[in-house]
């Protein structure tokens, strides 16, 4: 039997059981395979091959909800993970909003774009990984590369629920990356970059070298700038960054719990009108494209701050129900988690600002922030993150900066910006979008 | 969990297929969670995960695999797949199979697999909710959780090695928003230890909610923090994290290793001021980050990392030991099967001095007391850390004065090591997950409060 026909039998059980039992549910079942392999002094370091599967339900049963999930497809492992959710459900709360809706949705994201035939060979994909290592140490100044790699994955997705919704997805991802560790005269630098791509031949291996090492290199020397504030411009993975870890503010789930600072600032300005963002459900090479959210519903597009004000937060079923929103068919809840809501493609729309207007005067690009996990609290909208970049004046790069912080409050600095290019940038990852964004002033802590 | 026939039929497979050693990590994992949110019952989840991880060596090449199933046949086959590009002629023979039972010295008394006690963790959940709302009516949302897991492990090598062991843990975890205005604070605690749910006659659901709810209050209305380099009072417990990430991570030899550490050969040399005397435990009772045995089977230990401000040890797996010489320390660990094991801490934490924390803010004219820290990163390969201030005052002309705002503490491992200059008597710890090559990890950070007398602070002001 094949992967999918055994999923497939699983779900049927899990559905026919729980209906059995007069309750409702929908059933995530997934399964991939995944080969990566990593260097280390010119031999493969690490060569990994691995298979897995989930099958997760969440069950409504007298309006109480709740999630289990099992690794294996026995019978009896789907039997006791049914049980533990209708057990676990007799604890939860009332409510009259979370509801299995999705009716009769039947959508298979059928795109050659994602799932793309890989007859490369595994030698091919050893050479790769080698080589990734080898360009780092074989440029100037003895670097070594302690980190590299090489992975694949091949996956399959299928949503099913007791009203008749069967989706299924199934997609092929690629990656690489390599990081370079520079020493000279006692000073250390270490900086990497990665490429992804749902085919082989579209990763850019060479890529990952150069930009690591060039960047290790140009802030080997750097120094902490004198505390103060500064206008800075954030590069487009560092922007991602800064922005995923303000999710928060546009998710109808922090909107229901009261913790999104956002839940009542609907139609209202809440950034700057140079800012507009939407949530995209598909950009051609993005590598978050699904036809359907998690729930089922046909994925689409959002526009969620529009001129700097703010047009929808992203919402499931549940949480549109419960504040009276539409549904944005954002639903997203893995076969282990409960439901949620995330975006696919992030993209901040381009301003009119030409690049010589953006970059004049003088201002500091941050190429990396670190502890952006730590160092953000979403509610508050306060952060403070390690950075590094460079020191420029009229777009040029005039002194590379390292063991500096930079602090704010992020739906401050959404209202003060200065000017938005008119180029779309690609983050590495492939999912977020943005020209470059010039910010009034942060709070730079130096020397 | 797994027939020892299969396992050895395996393992001579994959020794037959030329690798030097082979090792089944067979993992059942039970999990429950339980999510309060305005007082009510906001989410119930459960799971049972099962995998086994298979881990050959080639020289010093680690191929590593899994798989839900335990059928010998799929097992072999990802065995084959595995040595597929590196098949040789035999040249290790596999031992016979010995069951060792390590002593458990982390007693459980109220296991998942008995009963997931939803009843009462709710009713826990919802005293440390009223006591949290009633500190304040600034006091807009409470959000607490109750995590219980038992995860058994069962491992067998190619040296005869065969033994298992359960690990019983219970973490609770409470938030509290506080709103006046427009503005907005959040408070953190998220205590936790290796055992069951009896843990919660440890520990005071209402001080739990008090202590969130105080924390977020303290924020409300507090200063930015100011910016630049000045001397630090970093409290005590958690604030353990300054030594897990300026130096624990790179005294790993999954960092040591690939010379990846800016210590990487510095061992018996001065790395610290001579106040500073560090450890990795992985023994003490009960500890969140405590194991009987580490995720190669081997019984774990107490390891020496710096004895008066002298590098005295590295933490070694068994791949980091046959690389780097050293010996291993009973370190090697993974988050589950999914992940080959690599050298990570476990309770780590500076010993206690004996200066008292009057003593250290009283020698500061100007400064930050950073009194709970929230979490960090390393970047191994310079030293470079950071890590985030969760609750923190200023220290004007010798004392406490206000509270600040949010702020990042970052520097060098090498340069604070040496920064600090004085350690307090009150040691305490506080559990944490840790994120690295082999996943997340439970671990403990520790300290007594002590003062860095220079490092960078990154605040709003």
């Amino acid at each position: 039997m094949s992967e999918q026909a055994k999923l497939q039998k699983a779900i049927e059980h899990v559905l026919n059981s729980v209906q059995g039992q007069g309750a409702e549910a929908d059933v995530i079942a997934s399964g991939s395979n995944s080969f990566s392999l990593k260097a280390n002094k010119g031999e493969l370091d690490e060569y990994k091959v691995t298979s897995g599967q989930v099958i997760g339900v969440r069950v409504i049963k007298d309006q109480r909800v709740a999630t289990s999930y099992s690794e294996s497809l026995e019978p009896a492992s789907l039997d006791l993970m049914i049980k533990n959710a209708l057990e676990s459900a007799r604890f939860a709360k009332v409510d009259e909003h979370q509801q299995i809706s999705c009716l009769n949705s039947k959508i298979s994201t059928d795109m050659d774009e994602i799932h793309q035939p890989d007859s490369v060979s595994v030698d091919e994909k050893i050479a790769l990984a080698l080589s990734l290592e080898q360009g780092v140490v074989n440029k100037p100044f003895e670097p070594s590369s302690p980190y590299n790699g090489y992975g694949e994955s091949e996956s399959q997705l299928l949503i099913a629920n007791t009203q008749g919704s069967f989706c299924e997805h199934k997609e092929r991802s690629f990656s690489c990356y390599a990081y370079t560790l520079l020493e000279k005269d006692g000073k250390q630098s270490m900086d990497g970059a990665s490429s992804c791509g749902r085919s082989f031949s579209e990763l850019k291996p060479q890529f990952c070298i150069d930009h690591g090492y060039d960047l290790a290199n140009d802030l080997l020397e750097g120094e902490p700038v004198a505390t103060g504030s500064y206008s800075v411009i954030f590069e487009v993975d560092a922007l991602s960054s800064l922005l995923g870890a303000f999710g928060l503010c546009f998710s109808g789930v922090g909107a229901m719990k009261g913790v999104n600072p956002w839940r009542e600032k609907l139609g209202q300005q809440v950034a700057s009108p140079l800012f507009s963002i939407t949530d995209k459900a598909y950009v051609e090479g993005g590598m978050n494209i699904c036809a359907f959210d998690s729930e089922g519903y046909a994925a689409r597009d959002n526009q969620l701050i529009e001129k700097g004000q703010l047009q929808t937060l992203l919402h499931n079923s549940h949480t549109a129900k419960s504040l009276e929103a539409e549904n944005t068919a954002s639903a997203s809840r893995g076969a282990k988690s409960s439901l949620d809501v995330a975006p696919r493609h992030k993209v901040i729309a381009v301003g009119s600002s030409s690049h010589a207007e953006v970059t004049g005067g003088e201002y500091l690009e941050l190429v990396d922030l670190a502890g952006v996990h730590s160092g953000a609290d979403a509610i508050s909208g306060d952060f403070s993150f390690g950075a590094s970049g460079f020191l420029c004046r009229d777009g040029k790069r005039v002194q590379p900066v390292r063991g500096i912080t930079v602090a704010g409050n992020f739906y401050k600095m959404l209202n003060e910006i200065d000017a938005m290019g008119s180029v779309l940038e690609t983050s590495q990852s492939r999912n977020f979008y943005a020209p470059v964004i010039r910010f009034s002033r942060l709070s730079i802590g130096g020397k | 969990m797994l027939n020892s026939a299969t396992a050895k039929a395996v393992i001579d497979h994959a020794l037959f297929m030329g690798a030097d050693f082979a090792e089944l990590f067979v993992e059942h994992h039970q999990n429950s969670s339980v999510q309060l949110v305005s007082g009510e019952v906001d989410k119930v989840n459960s799971g049972i995960d099962f995998g086994i991880g298979i881990r050959l060596f080639f020289g010093h090449k680690i191929l590593y695999g899994y798989t839900n199933s335990s059928d010998e046949q799929e097992l072999k086959r990802v065995t084959a797949l595995l040595a597929a590009k590196d098949q040789r002629d035999q040249i290790a023979q596999a031992g016979a199979l010995n069951l060792n039972k390590f002593q458990d010295h982390h007693p459980c008394m109220q296991a998942l697999s008995q009963s997931a006690n939803l009843d009462a963790k709710i009713a826990f959940l919802r005293k440390a909710d009223a006591a949290a709302r009633k500190e304040s009516d600034k006091i807009v949302q409470y959000m607490g959780s109750v995590l219980q897991r038992e995860q058994r492990v069962e491992i067998f090598n190619s040296e005869g090695l065969h033994t298992h062991d359960t690990r019983h843990y219970t973490r609770f975890a409470g938030n509290a928003v506080a709103q006046e205005g427009n503005e907005q604070a959040t408070g953190f605690e998220a205590p936790g230890a290796l055992t069951g749910w009896e843990l919660n006659e440890q520990l005071d659901a209402e001080a739990l909610g008090q202590q969130v709810a105080r924390q977020a209050l303290v924020k409300l209305n507090a200063d930015a923090c100011p910016s630049g380099e000045m001397p630090v009072v970093i409290g005590n417990g958690f604030g353990g994290v300054i030594f897990h990430e300026a130096c624990g991570h790179l005294l790993e030899t999954t960092s040591v290793a690939k010379q990846a550490s800016v210590f990487h050969d510095q061992m018996g040399e001065v790395i610290a001021n001579p106040v500073v005397s560090a450890v990795d435990d992985g023994t003490l009772d009960n500890k969140w980050g405590s194991i009987n045995i580490d995720d190669e089977g081997m019984e774990t230990r107490k390891t020496q990392l710096i004895k008066d401000g002298v590098l005295t040890n590295f933490m070694a797996d068994k791949m980091g030991a046959l690389k780097t010489g050293f010996e291993r320390t009973g370190s090697g660990r993974r988050e589950s099967y999914k992940y080959a094991p690599a050298s990570r801490m476990r309770n780590t934490f500076i010993e206690a001095g004996n200066s008292s924390l009057e003593d250290m803010v009283s020698s500061i004219e100007r400064g930050v007391y950073a009194k709970k820290m929230g979490g960090g990163s390393v970047q191994p390969g310079t030293g470079e850390f950071n890590f985030a201030v969760q609750e923190a005052y200023l220290i004007e002309n010798g004392k406490i004065s206000k509270p600040l705002k949010t702020a990042t503490l970052i520097s060098t491992g090498p340069k604070v090591l040496k920064e600090i200059s004085m350690i307090g008597a009150d040691l305490d710890f506080a559990a944490g997950m840790c994120g690295s090559v082999s996943g997340s990890v439970p671990t403990t950070v520790g300290q007594a409060a002590l003062k860095v007398d220079k490092i960078t602070v990154g605040g709003g002001n």
